[in-house]
């Protein structure tokens, strides 16, 4: 092999790294760019996202506290046991509470009995449920701060209707 | 699997929190045997129902429904439960998958969160009218209210099999052809990162009057079954709307889990939900919309889609018949 071709190969395969160097710079430019476009997400929906996630976690343990409790000992509103028989053999709900408590309860009866393991398991549904108001609340305030005055009107009516469900 | 309980340690609580409880109510029970129930039975249609509800979960989430859309009609339709108990936990059903999932949906920007509240309002009113309906119904017309209602969704569920068999015209990127002047006003445009084409893509609502009167019809149907709404949402937000499809999978996560948190609240306070039952099916949906939130990319969803399809027609048949039975008091021994 003469120095001649030595050198053209030399000079070839530095012609191919340069190529390739430019398209990896290229491409790593692509990159940047596309992460510099990602759009931000709105503080409002990362929190609401955030109050409802752990808040729902929080209930599910609750939860799982709560339906020990009403197993493993005889502190229930309900007797467990008269509760799935009469579910398993299709009574009505009416009939179920009236076997178990002798009235339907109106209203929030398990904050009464949170000491009881079926009163504490409704809690930690209950609670489950709940944290979508907080969550829209709290997201309401930051669009609002955000001049979102609209939409945090929006957040603020579906929550408040959510509690006047709760109530009514 | 060890890198998912890496990733979310607290799935990995909730789980061994499960485990460890539900081994405790085995072996330290203080439930007795009734006629109906052995106390073993009763652990077993707990923790069963615990396991069949995580199912349902992934399922319902790899095929871009709510879980209540499974749970209501197969447990109409197969059990003795009463009506309205089932249609009260199929809230239950339908909304916790929903609420895990509204932290990393949003986090991650793709549900929208000025679309979600404008959505909300309607929802909300339609799924607690429905619920409340739903109640009046069950105190006054007693076994006919609910051959009425088994009737009525199965063909509801008929409808919504043949919207998943024809609904190949959804699109993934609708571009608004004609802006109408209340979604212009209103201004809901949005841009989210779409990780498939590694670039942002912008959105404007559109038509959002004819999409909030529909919502208001998806709530009531919603809280009137127990069904939740994610059959409805993803195709008002994406075909009415004018919102991409992922967008709308999101959205209709976080949506759902808003209207059915109103709409449960009438179950709760009249006693129509109880706790000991509801508590096994919350729980699996929560574990089973994180897992099914996380495998949704690995997992081929159109053959989840087909095995869905195929179980709402046949839940639907069942449906039918049994309310046609009660009804018009004939027997369909094959049934």
């Amino acid at each position: 092999m003469t120095m001649r071709e030595i050198e053209r190969r030399l000079k070839e395969k530095a012609e191919h790294v340069e190529e390739a160097l430019e398209h990896e710079i290229g491409h790593v430019e692509e990159m940047l760019e596309h992460e510099l476009e990602r759009p931000t997400v709105p503080r409002a929906a990362v929190a609401y996202g955030d109050v409802v996630y752990w808040g729902t976690i929080l209930g599910s343990f609750i939860t799982i506290l709560g339906s020990v409790l009403a197993f493993v000992t005889e502190l229930n509103f309900m007797e467990p046991e008269l509760v799935l028989s009469a579910i398993w053999e299709g009574r009505s709900v009416d009939e179920i509470w009236q076997d178990t408590v002798g009235e339907r309860p109106d209203g929030h009866w398990y904050l009464e009995h949170l000491h009881r393991g079926d009163g504490l398991t409704m809690a930690g549904i209950a609670l489950g449920v709940f944290v979508v108001v907080p969550g829209m609340l709290v997201s309401a305030w930051l669009l609002l701060r955000q001049r979102q005055r609209l939409f945090a009107g929006f957040g603020l009516l579906a929550s408040g209707i959510t509690v006047a469900a709760m109530f009514a | 699997m060890l890198e998912l309980a890496r990733r979310i340690p607290e799935l990995t609580f909730l789980l061994v929190a499960i485990v460890v409880a539900y081994a405790a109510m085995a072996m330290f029970s203080a439930v007795e045997s009734t006629e109906v129930l052995t106390a073993g039975g009763m652990w077993l249609i707990l923790a069963a129902s615990f396991l069949f509800s995580t199912l349902i979960a992934v399922v319902a989430v790899l095929g871009g429904v709510g879980g209540g859309v499974l749970f209501t009609p197969v447990m109409l339709g197969f059990t003795n439960v009463d009506t309205l108990l089932i249609r009260s936990t199929g809230l239950v059903v339908a909304m916790f998958s929903g609420l895990v999932s509204s932290g990393p949906f949003m986090r991650k920007g793709l549900a929208d969160v000025r679309l979600v509240f404008y959505c909300a309002v309607p929802i909300i009113v339609g799924a607690i009218l429905g619920a409340k309906a739903a109640i009046v119904l069950a105190d006054t017309m007693g076994a006919t209210g609910d051959a009425i209602v088994r009737l009525l969704l199965g063909g509801l569920l008929i409808f919504i099999a043949l919207m998943f068999v024809l609904g190949g015209s959804k699109t993934e990127y609708p571009v608004p052809r004609n802006l109408d002047g209340l979604s212009r006003r209103l201004g809901m445009r949005n841009t989210y990162w779409e990780e498939s084409l590694a670039r942002p893509v912008t959105y404007h609502a559109n038509r959002v009057l004819p999409g909030g009167l529909l919502f208001l019809a998806v709530g009531f149907v919603g809280g009137f079954f127990g069904l939740g709404g994610g059959w409805a949402v993803v195709p008002v937000l994406n075909l009415v709307m004018d919102v991409p499809l992922k967008v709308a999978a999101a959205s209709s996560g976080v949506l759902l889990a808003i209207g059915n948190a109103a709409a449960i609240w009438p179950y709760i306070t009249k006693g129509a939900l109880i706790a000991l039952f509801a508590a096994p099916w919350m729980l699996g949906q929560v574990v089973g919309g994180i897992l099914g939130a996380h495998i949704l990319a690995r997992i081929q969803a159109g053959f989840v889609r087909k095995i869905l399809i195929v179980l709402l027609f046949l839940t639907s048949i069942k449906l039918v018949v049994r309310g046609a039975e009660t009804l018009f008091g004939f027997d369909v021994p094959m049934l």
